[in-house]
């Protein structure tokens, strides 16, 4: 069964979610990249406890965030379910009642910020790498993108070359106020 | 016995649907993929009106569904307006991501309601007439035309490719070519233009990005990506290619330090499709395809097709 | 109206009828209806009471009307007893006093019960003397395919006396068992040589002289029907005579052609001259004329001139009078499933390849050793294209899997100490007595891991098995040097081939389809043609046997004796048929057939009455349910106006009214019940005529869905809409018309409708 929490968040948490025919097979699992890295991360398991109605904990729980959304999962399912698509939904929920997730709150304003200003969702300074996942040659040359942008004629402040026009940006701005969002 | 699904893959007319991704960390592909249509001679829009389509975010889990779909429901009542009803998207989460809007637009429910009550708000009708499909796909569609304007050919290049997951695993029936499990659109435009395209392990795993994993959960990027390239250094390729700017970055950016702790040697420069494509069409590698943009260095495998004008 | 040859027969059923009908006012009725011979008895059905009757057809009496209990109960006794007397068995009508008049209400029962027999009375006057339908069939039966189940169905007809041809289109009978090498016996806790057991059957076979066996042939045609098939064969080229052949091998030693052997699932080479196996049937050798290059240093080797290479395909028939359909099943090939990595990976293999590699008779002699290595850890995948939504897979359990890998793994752990095998499973599905094979398996080492796996990869030459440990909630690669998949049991391509050949219904995954699989199964869509194994399913050995046991049966009682069907199924008026086929398609039994015209089997005709209507030049009658004598019904039981019509269909909507009366439920006054064959046999004209005299509803009651020679819901519902908007067109408001589906144990639901049916025509009366 759907949990009632679930319901008018999300279609896909409805029927093609799976939450009423999962049979807990752990294909699911198996073919999780994310489960073979974070200790206790199971698709399979997250289902069951949406199945099972056990909201309160998932949303306070650190695996929600693991999953990387490969949808390796769904693709895999004997049953057709889709446990990233269940997760989704289930951030959303997170991220109103989980206290302790602000780093996600700072990107999803970020995400906010960029749709009201520009119309898109990621930008140039949205997100930055890591300096200990690069080596020594690709730190300098990833250094140095701001420049190489230039040349071909994009600006460092916004992905588009050329923007979206200021009446446009007007209509993005009412559906985004209009469903809620802000 | 996943039979390939025929598709009608459109050849022209396309509405290019821009990655906000793209455009951010690898500003090439886009340019690329216009000067790859531009040269095949294909009817595209590069309409500035259209705003992002906010899959990532909707994967990371921080922005509600509904605007996603009001605001998706406005991209595809712009390009069905527009003529020019082919989308086609540069990104496979765009790509994904537009179907999941379509399909819930198409539906009836409380969600599609609201999305088209905040379009009339906006005083927009929603219009639905498009085909949506992955730029990969609509060169393959025009693998003729290309090769009949290259200038040069991928013969003697080794290659392997990494499909974006959002391409093949959500609408895992409607793969243009090969199956969801191992998907074949790049292998057969790299193949059709001369390349050797081989096999590796760990073919269907994810690129590591993980959206906010590659900021926040490093180690998810850094175990998979590991794994990934375990796979592929088996296949000793001279060239990785993808099809999204999220995979490319990953790939791409971690690599140096990924080979080095297993230790393989020889660079494996990772170019997106639409980068290729331009190249070899004859386009600047600097000034269009971007190269310089990369973490691994392309020009090695460049000289090794022959390109002139390299630094 | 001249009913002066008729005579009524009225019975008081000892007052279960007198106490509530009033008799003598029933009698008045009648006669005032015209009918002079009018009897009342108390106990009709006794020997005096039968005696009246005997009596009035001797004074010349030639239609008869019986007004006492259910027909269900005792139309037989009266139809014999007429019949006794020398007037035909169908010159008789029923009128129901009993369940469906005296046992409902109290008050106006007399009014009902006039009505009821006035309608018998208006009925038999069109009443026609009709004769059973007598078939002498073809007592052979033609066996479609020679695996386990085709060797049983043979080896059972025979031993009560019929004759089968057993058609093979392999060069050998023995089909799927051949391969397994090993079967399980769970009783014992053994697994033992499936060729020992195997193979004394098929040596039986080849020397009993009432079993046919043609192998190499293939079936491309089928005439005729129920009793009289006749099959269209093709055999060969059969470059090899059989009856020549004495199977000294010499052909084979001089041939130069190697082909993978398919009986050994390709893991050896054979020659394009070969015998499939030592203990094949027929004997002989036989030459594979795809791998055959013509070299014709065979013909020479031969030293009993067997060999002739320039023979082509021969053609042949057979007439039998039931077919048996056993093409059995294939083990779906997993390549296209690419997580798994079979065909990309040598190390990854399926279970029948596993079963062939540890045959004696196999590849390997029976060591376990594969690509010259012997694996000592092994992994079992379990549903792998079974249980699965997904494009390409099987939504069904295959039912057998669980059980073979057991079994293999088990072997293994016996004869190969050291070697650990997993079996990474998503339920264990062993009922029965394998679950005392279950424990033994666990007692022999076997490990047991619940996960279904994601997938198989290869690096740095080693193959690992991803799968999570669901019990232990851990993801985990395990390390494997032989994977071994459980594929899933699709239809043999032979199956596909000749559902299609015979237009026998087929389910989503072309397995044959039973026409009903609860109640018959081994029976197809087709009247005369039975099916048994797996070409219906999956099945284990033993459930084939089971099947193909009782299959023969079934085939032996419709070949052995003369077959008698009553006369209530649907002809044709071939002078007015155009052959339009309309007929054709819409009959749900397949009884309808173009045979120089269409032509109806009796045998195969449900008399439901679908194709009467769907006539367009009124071609198709049913045998006792004529036109004229439905309408002349109608005329009798409506009497005055305002009475409710209820047609319900003879097997189910009638018998539920019987039951409401037996436990005395009652329904309005008003409702008038007339038996049908099903609501299909209704037609517009019938609807109409019942409203012009007078009625103010129309109630269709058949549940002849639930039944196993009805017609579908679909169906029905689509005729009664048809029905709906006629009567609109002809200004009757639609919900006149009102459609209950019956069921037998629901007899209550059956009165509560009829009551609720006339407390809305009521309110529409009030209303206007």
């Amino acid at each position: 069964m759907v949990p009632p929490e679930l319901d008018p968040i999300d279609e896909r948490v409805g029927p093609q979610s799976g939450l009423n025919r999962c049979m807990q097979c752990g294909k699911c699992t198996a073919s999780c990249p994310a489960a073979f890295i974070f200790e206790g991360f199971s698709p399979r398991d997250i289902m069951l406890r949406a199945m099972k109605g056990e909201i309160e904990s998932l949303v306070m729980g650190e695996e929600l965030w693991q999953c990387a959304q490969c949808l390796s999962c769904a693709a895999r399912c004997p049953r057709d379910c889709s446990p990233a698509g269940v997760i989704q939904a289930l951030r959303i929920v997170a991220l109103r009642s989980n206290p302790n997730i602000d780093h996600m709150r700072m990107i999803e304003d970020g995400v906010k910020v960029n749709l009201m200003k520009t119309g898109q969702t990621i930008l140039p300074d949205t997100l930055v790498l890591p300096n200990d996942l690069l080596g020594p040659r690709t730190r300098k040359r990833y250094k140095a993108s701001a420049k190489h942008r230039r040349e071909l004629g994009y600006r460092a402040e916004d992905s588009r070359r050329v923007e979206i026009p200021e009446e446009d940006l007007e209509k993005i701005r009412i559906l985004l106020r209009e469903t809620d969002y802000c | 016995m996943y039979a390939t699904v025929p598709k009608d893959m459109p050849k022209d007319d396309y509405y290019l649907l821009k990655s906000c991704q793209a455009g951010s960390w690898y500003p090439g592909i886009e340019k690329s993929l216009r000067y790859v249509l531009s040269t095949i001679d294909a009817n595209f829009l590069d309409d500035p009106k259209q705003s992002s389509c906010i899959g990532c975010a909707n994967h990371i889990g921080v922005t509600p569904f509904l605007p996603i779909v009001a605001l998706n429901a406005r991209n595809i009542s712009l390009a069905s307006l527009s003529g020019k009803r082919n989308v086609v998207c540069n990104c496979p989460t765009c790509y994904s991501n537009l179907k999941d809007c379509k399909n819930i637009l198409d539906g009836s429910s409380a969600m599609r309601d609201r999305a088209l009550k905040a379009m009339e708000k906006a005083g927009l009708e929603y219009n639905d007439s498009i085909t949506i499909t992955h730029v990969s796909e609509a060169y393959l569609a025009n693998l003729d035309r290309i090769k009949a304007k290259a200038k040069y050919s991928l013969k003697g290049i080794r290659a392997v490719t990494h499909h974006g997951c959002h391409y093949a695993k959500i609408y895992y029936r409607d793969v243009a070519s090969g199956n969801f499990e191992r998907p074949t659109v790049i292998d057969d435009v790299l193949s059709g233009l001369g390349a050797e395209v081989v096999d590796y392990p760990e073919r269907s795993l994810c690129c590591g990005l993980g959206f906010h994993h590659i900021m926040l959960s490093p180690d998810y990027t850094r175990a998979v990506t590991r794994r990934k390239y375990s796979g592929i250094i088996e296949a000793d390729p001279d060239l990785l290619v993808t099809m999204c700017a999220g995979c490319t970055l990953s790939l791409d950016m971690c690599q140096e330090k990924v080979l080095q702790e297993l230790g393989h040697k020889k660079d494996i420069p990772v170019v997106n499709i639409s980068e290729l494509m331009a190249i070899l069409l004859g386009a600047d590698p600097y000034l269009v395809a971007g190269i310089d943009l990369h973490g691994v260095p392309v020009e090695p495998l460049l000289e090794k097709i022959g390109v002139e004008g390299t630094r | 109206m001249s009913v002066k040859s008729t005579a009524v027969f009225i019975c008081h059923c000892g007052g279960n009828i007198s106490d509530e009908v009033d008799i003598s006012r029933l009698k008045e009725e009648i006669n005032r209806g015209g009918v002079e011979h009018v009897h009342d008895y108390p106990y009709l059905c006794s020997d005096e009471g039968q005696y009246l009757i005997r009596k009035a057809v001797a004074g010349g009496v030639d239609r008869v009307v019986i007004a006492a209990c259910s027909p269900k109960v005792h139309e037989q006794t009266f139809r014999d007893c007429v019949e006794g007397a020398g007037l035909n068995r169908y010159m008789m009508d029923f009128a129901n006093l009993r369940e469906q008049c005296a046992w409902v209400g109290e008050e106006h029962c007399t009014d009902r019960a006039i009505d009821l027999v006035r309608g018998s009375v208006l009925a038999v006057q069109h009443a026609v003397p009709l004769q059973s339908y007598r078939f002498t069939p073809v007592n052979d039966v033609a066996i479609i395919g020679g695996g386990i189940a085709g060797i049983t169905a043979a080896r059972n007809l025979a031993k009560m006396g019929m004759r089968s041809f057993l058609i093979e289109e392999a060069p050998t009978i023995g089909g799927n068992m051949v391969k397994v090498g090993k079967v399980i016996s769970p009783e014992k806790l053994s697994e033992d040589c499936a060729m020992c057991s195997l193979s004394p059957l098929m040596s039986e076979l080849s020397r009993n002289g009432k079993v046919d066996i043609r192998a190499n042939t293939r079936v491309v045609g089928v005439e005729g029907k129920a009793g009289d098939f006749l099959l269209h064969l093709e055999s060969g080229p059969l470059l090899v005579d059989p009856k020549q052949c004495r199977s000294c091998g010499r052909c084979e030693e001089v041939c130069p052609v190697e082909v993978p052997d398919e009986w050994n699932e390709r893991l050896s080479m054979r020659k394009a001259v070969y015998r499939p196996f030592q203990q094949s049937v027929p004997a002989s050798y036989t030459i594979d004329p795809n791998a055959c290059t013509k070299c014709g240093a065979c013909v020479k080797a031969c030293s009993f001139h067997a060999i002739d290479l320039n023979r082509g395909v021969v053609k042949s028939e057979v007439s039998a009078g039931a077919v048996i359909v056993a093409t059995g099943h294939t083990e779906m090939d997993p390549s296209e499933r690419h997580e798994h990595g079979y065909a990309v990976h040598p190390e990854v293999i399926t279970q029948m390849e596993l079963a062939r590699v540890l045959a004696v008779n196999g590849p390997t002699k029976g060591r376990l050793e594969m690509n010259g290595r012997t694996p000592k850890h092994i992994v079992m995948v379990q549903c792998v294209g079974s249980r699965s939504d997904k494009p390409g897979s099987i939504p069904y359990c295959s039912k057998v899997c669980c059980i073979v890998a057991m079994k293999h793994a088990s072997y293994i752990r016996q004869h190969f100490p050291g070697t650990e095998v997993t079996i990474c499973y998503t339920d264990m599905r062993t009922s029965g007595p394998y679950e005392t094979y279950y424990q033994e398996a666990q007692k022999r080492g076997v490990r047991f891991l619940r996960g279904r796996v994601g997938e198989t990869v290869k690096k740095k030459d080693r193959v690992y098995v991803r799968v999570e440990d669901t019990l232990a909630m851990k993801a985990t690669a395990l390390e494997a040097d032989l994977v071994v998949l459980s594929t899933a049991i699709v239809p043999s391509e032979g199956t596909k081939r000749i559902a299609d050949v015979l237009g026998i219904s087929t389910t989503p995954e072309m397995f044959i389809r039973e026409k009903h699989p609860k109640l018959e199964p081994g029976v197809t869509s087709v009247q005369g043609i039975l099916v048994c194994g797996t070409a219906a399913g999956a099945k284990d050995i033993t459930e084939s046997i089971m099947q193909a046991q009782s299959t023969a049966m079934n085939a032996l009682g419709m070949v052995l004796e003369e077959a008698e069907v009553e006369p209530n199924y649907a002809v044709i008026d071939r002078a007015r048929c155009d052959n339009c086929g309309k007929c054709v398609n819409v009959c749900g039994q397949n009884a309808i057939y173009m045979d120089e015209g269409v032509s109806i089997d009796p045998l195969a005709c449900a008399g439901l009455g679908r194709c009467v209507s769907a006539c367009p030049q009124n071609a198709i009658s049913i045998l006792g349910a004529g036109d004229d004598m439905l309408l002349a019904r109608i005329d009798g039981v409506l009497g005055q106006k305002g009475k409710i019509l209820a047609f319900l269909d003879n097997e189910i909507g009638y018998v539920a009214a019987d039951s409401a009366g037996t436990n005395r439920l009652s329904y309005p006054n008003e409702v008038r019940i007339i038996a049908v064959p099903s609501v299909l046999r209704l037609e517009r004209k019938h609807l109409i005529h019942a409203f012009r005299r007078g009625a103010t509803g129309v109630f269709l009651g058949d549940g002849s869905a639930h039944s196993s020679s009805g017609a579908s819901k679909e169906t029905l519902a689509e005729h009664v809409a048809v029905l709906r908007m006629e009567v609109e067109a002809a200004g009757i408001d639609p919900r006149r018309v009102f459609f209950y589906e019956a069921y037998l144990p629901h007899f209550k639901g059956l009165a509560a409708r009829l009551t609720s049916f006339q407390e809305q025509l009521a309110a529409m009366e009030r209303k206007e």
